[in-house]
């Protein structure tokens, strides 16, 4: 009967064999620790960057620099630091973070961006969003979910649009609505003079209320274009 | 407890539920390209269409966001990508970027500009996306996938929503992760190639380190937990509750009395939901839920997304958070007509189960496809 002493021993492990197998076990180290990192500096900042970073500035009171520097160009504290690099990591590679799904407060109103089309000849024709519902006590909806994030952002332009960056994004739509308005009237003669976007807010009946109750929307001019669609003043 | 800890993150596991996991992902999000972009690509992108293209170049820019149709914005080494601070204190690191040069760069812009270069890339997003399917390159399919997702969403940035950004989380760990080491071409390629080499060919089931599928899990752990943070207070942009939650733990130890708990605290926030007639697929009129169990849906809902980051590591728990999971997208998904998210989400489920039970269960799939015997589940004995 073999003893134990008689047990061949176990093959040695090549030295350059260990050294590649810690390597590995280091590269992996850091990668799972920077992204835990990652996560836990994202996560709160990208939801409340302002908030954390005005009660940081402010805190502690005492001490003569804050958990986040105020002014420092380059950054310096830490904390600063790691959310410049973080952000911009997770932006590049797209592991955004962010997660807000229904956040509070619930909208009590839906927004519907149309055009109105006014003519040379005084007349006006008004284009609705396919998204609106001609009647909102009855509809089946099915698909449309990218037309509506779009509208969403275009209904609440920025009070500085005429200067801002996204400006061409505002003409372009106001352009589709008329190429859209001359593809299903195509033998029309009427020119269009100018054209209005306009937000329409349905509001929701309070609890208690009957569902039906739905009252017309309230409709709000937010944005004027010549015939080719150049934002007016 | 650092026994535990240890083996969470080292010891091996079974590799098929991250294979399900990539299988799941690129067919979802395959399916939810052409749903959605591919339909609209001439009206959005094309030469009068809706989106244009220069709209967005300042964001870009400034927000460090890479688009393969906009040239090397952002891109390191080829583009402007490092802080201008940076460079000022270590003027070597300019050697670091702007590769591309000014005119290359205009004209790698200029080629952005034109329809067939979106049709082209939006080509090559699809081929990834079907080769990460496949398991055919799976690492470099996922990179690819990474690159041109990125520069999809940043082209049309005004059409995206929660779950374009939950694909994109999933296709970067896909980078990280063995995820082609079962169910692939790639695991047939090389067995035939080790068969045809006369080496041996194992037949175990894989077993593969199990971190990136741990940081994945913990992923769609913060998802759910700062979705449900967030909903606790008046406004999450106004931040009230997270404030007072900084003071009390922090500063002063003080409660904020007047704080203003919200929609979903009162427990009115799915009442509102149902009734938006821009996101729900039919009209609240039609199914009218009475406010009571509004108000207990909108607490489940709060106690899910809050509670799933720590149930679901307690094992006889799991099953049943996923399951509240499964039933609560599955609603979202029924009522709601916000594209692909529910659809995306479910996908990240699989990784919380065990790859043994993930095997056996697409082994009895397969084998009630074809018709024969389903092999019975192992039964465990009593002691």
């Amino acid at each position: 009967m073999p003893t134990l002493s008689d047990a061949p021993a176990p093959a040695a492990v090549p030295l350059y064999a260990r050294l590649w197998r810690y390597f590995k076990g280091g590269v992996v180290f850091v990668i799972v620790v920077f992204h835990l990192a990652v996560l836990a500096v994202r996560n709160p900042l990208d939801l409340w960057f302002t908030q954390i970073r005005d009660w940081m500035q402010k805190h502690p009171a005492d001490a003569e620099s804050s958990y986040w520097d105020r002014y420092g160009r380059p950054p310096t504290s830490p904390l600063r630091l790691a959310d410049t690099f973080t952000w911009k990591y997770t932006n590049l590679v797209g592991l955004e973070q962010r997660w807000v799904m229904f956040g509070p407060p619930m909208a009590r109103s839906a927004p519907f961006l149309c055009a109105r089309l006014e003519f040379t000849d005084g007349t006006s024709e008004t284009i609705l969003s396919p998204n609106e519902p001609e009647d909102p006590t009855s509809f089946v909806r099915v698909g449309g979910w990218q037309l509506r994030k779009l509208e969403d952002y275009l209904t609440w332009p920025p009070d500085d649009l005429k200067k801002n960056a996204e400006r061409s994004l505002w003409e372009a739509f106001a352009r589709y609505k008329v190429r859209q308005w001359q593809s299903v009237q195509p033998g029309d003669p009427r020119q269009v003079k100018r054209i209005v976007l306009v937000r329409r807010r349905v509001f929701f009946p309070e609890p208690g209320q009957s569902p039906r109750d739905v009252k017309s929307p309230l409709e709000h001019d937010i944005a004027f274009f010549d015939a080719r669609g150049k934002l007016l003043p | 407890m650092i026994r535990a800890f240890w083996a969470f993150w080292t010891k091996p596991i079974r590799g098929e539920a991250l294979a399900l996991f990539r299988i799941l992902l690129a067919v979802t999000i395959l399916l939810s390209q052409l749903s959605g972009i591919a339909r609209t690509l001439p009206e959005t992108c094309g030469p009068n269409g809706y989106c244009p293209i220069g709209a967005c170049d300042e964001w870009l820019a400034s927000q460090s966001r890479l688009s393969l149709l906009r040239g090397p914005v952002s891109l390191p080494l080829l583009g402007d990508w490092l802080p201008p601070w940076l460079i000022q204190d270590y003027p070597w690191l300019n050697h670091l970027q702007n590769w591309v040069s000014p005119e290359q760069a205009e004209a790698w812009a200029r080629w952005g500009e034109r329809m067939d270069s979106h049709y082209l890339l939006f080509a090559v997003f699809l081929l990834s996306l079907v080769c990460l399917a496949l398991g055919l390159g799976t690492r470099l399919s996922a990179l690819v996938a990474v690159l041109l997702a990125a520069t999809w969403h940043h082209r049309l940035p005004w059409l995206m929503n929660g779950g374009d950004s939950l694909f994109r989380n999933g296709l970067y760990f896909l980078v990280l992760a063995p995820a082609g080491c079962a169910w692939s071409l790639d695991r047939a390629i090389g067995r035939r190639i080790r068969t045809w080499l006369g080496w041996k060919v194992p037949d175990e089931p894989v077993m593969i380190a199990p971190w990136s599928v741990r940081l994945m899990q913990i992923q769609v752990c913060c998802m759910y937990l700062f979705t449900g943070l967030v909903k606790i207070g008046d406004s999450f942009e106004a931040g009230s509750a997270l404030r007072t939650y900084l003071d009390w733990l922090f500063a002063n130890g003080k409660w904020n009395e007047e704080l203003a708990w919200g929609d979903y605290i009162d427990g009115m926030a799915l009442y509102w939901v149902f009734n938006d007639v821009a996101l729900t697929r039919w009209p609240y009129a039609w199914l009218p839920i009475p406010v009571l169990l509004c108000r207990l849906m909108t607490w489940g809902t709060l106690a899910f997304e809050l509670g799933f980051s720590f149930v679901v590591w307690i094992r006889p728990l799991r099953k049943w958070v996923l399951l509240a999971g499964i039933g609560l997208h599955i609603g979202i998904m029924l009522v709601m007509e916000i594209g692909w998210f529910s659809q995306v989400t479910l996908c990240w489920y699989v990784l919380f189960v065990p790859g043994e039970k993930v095997g056996r269960a697409v082994a009895q799939f397969g084998a009630w496809l074809r018709g024969g015997p389903i092999e019975p589940a192992p039964v465990r004995l009593a002691a």
